[in-house]
């Protein structure tokens, strides 16, 4: 849009000791989060986890207990909604039924004061972007649901705000048409340079989107970080699990050995110097993702666990092998048809592996 | 494949209306026909419309018909303006305040008309609680009992919980989240009333209007107990005409005239709520 307000817009955001209880309850506790202008940041967590809260702490539509939300360095707790410059996208879209899309669009603009001459063009150049400038005078009843989402992130967005908010926007979509939807919105993100943040309780969904993901459980922010560290490098067992596959094998800590004794007495070995991992002797989790694991039907060098193969599942592009060790089920992903994946059988014998440093140890 | 079960049950959810439905016809439907034969009856049993030219002919009904009309609409605005702040007060409590709040709108309807009457003419009354306020603070006394302005105020009391509860259930209806979706777009709570509840509210304003004014237009306990000779309305004259002149043909004919106002006014309001509810 070639509004040169745009450019001074750069809306940097922090959030700093925010703290939020609901009676007993604390929603959110200490949280600190820096979203940089133009910055794509998922909030991950499963429901409960304080995420939705902390968005809406974050439009003023919640008021907080303790800390502070600033935009661009200045203080945003004394500001109202109305006076935040914050868009949000809401899970229900909340478009308003009695009015069409172009009214819909209109309706942020004409409370912030935008010139009668300009409103117009704004909402056209805004329909264009998300492909809507056809249904302008339809009303929300008479559109998709893929439709009414795509109005409401226009509506959202052609106030041109410092903020964009999306509450789990893609939730009522079915599969196929999220995949595309979540494209869109990153490609639309990335050409309007509008800060933005996503809550989802989908991995794939944050993954797929976002910059960076703050992976939040119980009001705590756990772990910031881009995708891939998020993936390879997770800081706590709860992330771990809730990003991607993996499996857990739970043993003892071992060392002086270096390494994770399993429940059989298996050492497995890991890499040195973890100083967030247990101490000696104590229970721990041994966790691998299950694209890292190795299957063979014959020992291979080095440490490798025996199994016995109980379900073989093909799912298009991938097979997933699961096979029983020691005391649990590891699930095993392989290519179809790459080399390793040769058709196993139930109730066969492998042995598993994998490198040292897809081995990730944390206090059980 | 459902259909036939469905229309099974259909019928055997008409079939539980029937009583109902009798009930109806021999006690509401049947007295308003006889009411029809006995104002268009002529002595000698042929059909004329001779009491309908007395009623819409004369200066004095014309009059009383025009004052029960503003009387009605001035009690239905009134509350409307009074019952809207009230209703989203009672659709955004919870818990024991909602029942509270919901208690004290209808804590009118549970006190005896007569009952309630008399306490306002207690307070309205020459020495009544008012003007001894009035007194105390050396104001001229004003009496209220007997005047159009008193007996709308008693009227109010009364018909403001059909007002509220009715709008009160539109806007429990009304998804939170548009709300929060015009104030984010920097609409001021007073706007987002304005622009966003309020019209998606209509439904429910329509329908109480509509239970208000009808409930106005056909109430006469009030007017019959706290009005004088200057304050006579439709209804009344009604009760006049069969208790006291026993004038039965004219009465219905009187009785027919309102009822047609008051279906003239539904209908002007239902279609206004087709024109104004887009969904």
């Amino acid at each position: 849009m070639s509004n040169p307000d745009a450019e001074s817009r750069i809306g940097h955001l922090s959030i700093r000791d925010l703290s939020k209880s609901y009676g007993q309850t604390k929603a959110l506790s200490d949280v600190n989060i820096e979203v940089q202008a133009g910055e794509f940041l998922a909030l991950l967590g499963p429901s409960g986890c304080g995420k939705t809260t902390l968005l809406r702490s974050i439009a003023g539509l919640v008021e907080i207990d303790h800390g502070e939300v600033t935009i661009d360095g200045k203080r945003l707790n004394e500001t109202p909604p109305w006076k935040r410059d914050i868009s949000v996208v809401f899970q229900s879209y909340a478009l308003f039924p009695h009015m069409n899309v172009r009214d819909n669009l209109a309706f942020g603009l004409r409370m912030k004061g935008v010139r009668k001459s300009k409103i117009d063009t704004r909402i056209n150049d805004t329909l264009k972007l998300v492909r809507m400038e056809d249904f302008k005078e339809r009303y929300p009843a008479q559109l998709s649901g893929g439709q009414q989402q795509r109005v409401a992130l226009a509506r959202a967005i052609v106030v041109q705000p410092r903020i964009l908010l999306l509450d789990e926007p893609l939730a009522a979509l079915d599969a196929k048409l999220r995949a595309s939807v979540q494209r869109e919105i990153r490609q639309l993100q990335s050409k309007l340079k509008i800060t933005t943040i996503l809550v989802t309780h989908d991995q794939s969904e944050a993954m797929s989107m976002a910059d960076r993901i703050a992976v939040m459980d119980n009001g705590h922010v756990v772990q910031i970080a881009d995708p891939t560290t998020l993936y390879r490098h997770p800081k706590t067992a709860f992330a771990a699990e809730f990003v991607g596959d993996i499996n857990r094998l739970s043993g003892k800590m071992d060392y002086s050995g270096q390494c994770v004794r399993l429940a059989d007495g298996l050492a497995v070995s890991i890499e040195a110097g973890r100083p967030e991992g247990p101490g000696d002797g104590d229970a721990a989790l041994l966790m691998v993702r299950p694209e890292a694991v190795r299957i063979s039907r014959t020992p291979v060098e080095g440490f490798c666990l025996t199994g016995v193969i109980n379900d073989v599942v093909l799912i298009g592009d991938r097979v997933n092998i699961y096979a029983t060790c020691v005391d649990t089920t590891v699930k095993v992903v392989k290519l179809t048809g790459s080399s390793d994946a040769e058709i196993f059988l139930p109730g066969e014998k492998v042995f598993l592996s994998w490198d040292q440093a897809d081995s990730l140890v944390f206090a059980a | 494949m459902s259909r036939p079960r469905s229309m099974r049950q259909n019928a055997r959810g008409y079939l539980l209306t029937f009583p109902a439905f009798a009930f109806l016809v021999v006690f509401f439907v049947g007295p308003l026909i006889v009411n029809l034969f006995e104002s268009v009856k002529n002595e000698d049993g042929g059909l004329t419309y001779a009491q309908y030219v007395r009623a819409l002919g004369d200066a004095y009904y014309l009059e009383v018909l025009g004052d029960t009309i503003v009387l009605s609409l001035a009690v239905t605005i009134a509350s409307l303006v009074l019952g809207y702040p009230l209703a989203i007060a009672i659709a955004r409590s919870r818990g024991a305040l909602k029942s509270f709040l919901i208690f004290l709108v209808v804590t009118p309807l549970l006190i005896n008309v007569v009952v309630r009457t008399f306490g306002w003419m207690v307070i309205f009354g020459r020495s009544g609680f008012i003007n001894a306020i009035l007194k105390l603070l050396d104001l001229d006394t004003a009496t209220l009992t007997g005047t159009w302005t008193g007996i709308g105020i008693a009227m109010v009391q009364v018909l403001l919980p059909f007002m509220v509860l009715s709008i009160a259930s539109t806007l429990e209806g009304i998804d939170g989240e548009l709300e929060d979706a015009a104030i984010t777009l920097g609409a001021t709570p007073l706007k987002t009333i304005i622009h966003v509840i309020f019209p998606l509210s209509l439904q429910g304003v329509i329908t109480g209007t509509l239970l208000v004014f009808a409930l106005s237009m056909g109430s006469f306990v009030t007017v019959m107990l706290m009005g004088s000779n200057s304050t006579m309305v439709l209804p009344l004259l009604v009760y006049q005409q069969l208790n006291l002149a026993s004038d039965w043909p004219f009465a219905a004919a009187l009785g027919n005239i309102l009822i047609f106002v008051v279906l003239i006014a539904t209908a002007l309001q239902l279609g206004l709520a087709k024109r104004g509810v887009r969904r």
